[in-house]
């Protein structure tokens, strides 16, 4: 159960209201639950916040499947049920075996790894750990994806903890039709 | 020691080179300091990032004292140096007790707080510390902020807890004008 009443036109400040119709008009209705269903209660930041979104999910140099693992591992490390339901099944259609899913769900010792989806994993569990990163976890990473792609790593990693705080702050409600195992929190 | 130099616009792929100019036009010149001179390496993406963080910077309804407690207390919960060095003193500008600024980076116990500044502080560390935030304390913030003001409060702290992954994992430097004790770590 969200803490906040869904925003509506009038509820949202008025000089944010043609963009919150711009907004409404893409994605069809206020969401319901998640991210979108927060920070539309402020329509300019949201369209910001979704634009930069839209540039680590659909032009960063990261290939789709490290992406989803860098989403689940943060919404694991954060404890983000939302973030995590709604990216299991998609991980897995990427190409992240079950089995490393699994493990990384229920935080049991992980199958054997690629050597790029071990530098993801520790990189971001380093960080969510100790607020640091080893010289061994950076170099990692920077030999597996380079300097483009370990910084828009770290943003990726970074805006999903952005959107784990707000919907776990916020009590952001889970999709009526989730087909995943929650995250044991 | 910065574990990766600052991009040169040679560095840049031909294809993120306008972004690229844009932000050294806005800039003034080459970005070789903070979280900036991590995020240049992918041009695009800095543009977007920097311009969410106008808005939450410049256009939030948060009062620039509530802002600035709010990067302080994401920086102490991050162990982010160039965080709290950057803020610290503007801080103190914007109106915070030093005795605040000071208890905040040695941990200490914290002076009487007004209503507002014990709401910022207690959302802050209670997200960073649980992955969560009691009723209580959404409920403490949300009369102090309101759903817009609040909403913009946890995006300013996700923003600057993304900064701090950026500037701990590529252990950018400190400016060498350093005016403020170091965040003890």
């Amino acid at each position: 159960m969200s803490r906040l009443p869904a925003a509506t036109r009038d509820s949202v400040p008025q000089q944010q209201r043609d963009i919150f119709d711009e907004i409404i008009q893409g994605s069809g209705s206020v969401p319901a639950n998640g991210p979108g269903s927060i920070m539309i209660h402020v329509p300019e930041a949201n369209k910001r916040a979704s634009a930069l979104n839209q540039y680590l999910r659909q032009d960063s140099s990261l290939p789709k499947k490290l992406q989803e693992l860098a989403m689940l591992v943060t919404a694991r490390e954060m404890d983000c049920q939302y973030v995590w339901n709604a990216h299991a099944a998609s991980a897995k259609a990427a190409g992240v075996s079950p089995e490393i899913v699994e493990a990384l769900r229920e935080e049991t010792e992980l199958p054997d790894l690629a050597p790029d989806e071990q530098a993801v994993i520790n990189y971001g569990r380093e960080f969510y750990t100790t607020h640091h990163v080893s010289s061994g976890g950076f170099q990692a990473a920077l030999e597996q994806l380079g300097k483009q792609g370990l910084v828009e790593l770290t943003m990726l990693m970074g805006n999903y903890a952005l959107l784990a705080f707000l919907v776990n702050a916020f009590d952001s409600g889970l999709p009526a039709d989730r087909t995943e195992p929650i995250l044991p929190v | 020691m910065v574990r990766i130099k600052p991009a040169t616009r040679e560095d840049i792929p031909e294809q993120h080179r306008a972004p690229y100019d844009d932000i050294v036009r806005q800039r003034g010149g080459p970005v070789v300091m903070g979280p900036g001179s991590v995020m240049i390496h992918s041009p695009e993406m800095s543009k977007r990032a920097n311009h969410l963080s106008e808005y939450l910077r410049q256009e939030s309804t948060l009062p620039a004292k509530l802002q600035e407690l709010a990067m302080l207390t994401t920086g102490r919960e991050m162990d982010c140096q160039f965080i709290w060095n950057a803020h610290a003193s503007a801080g103190r500008r914007a109106g915070l007790s030093d005795a605040l600024v000071d208890a905040i980076r040695d941990k200490k116990d914290l002076p009487p707080l007004a209503a507002d500044e014990a709401a910022v502080i207690n959302y802050g560390r209670e997200f960073f510390r649980t992955h969560r935030v009691t009723n209580a304390t959404f409920q403490a913030s949300l009369d102090q902020f309101g759903p817009q003001g609040l909403t913009e409060l946890n995006t300013l702290m996700g923003y600057y807890a993304m900064l701090a992954f950026n500037a701990n994992t590529f252990d950018i430097d400190l400016p060498q004008e350093r005016t403020e004790p170091v965040l003890p770590v």
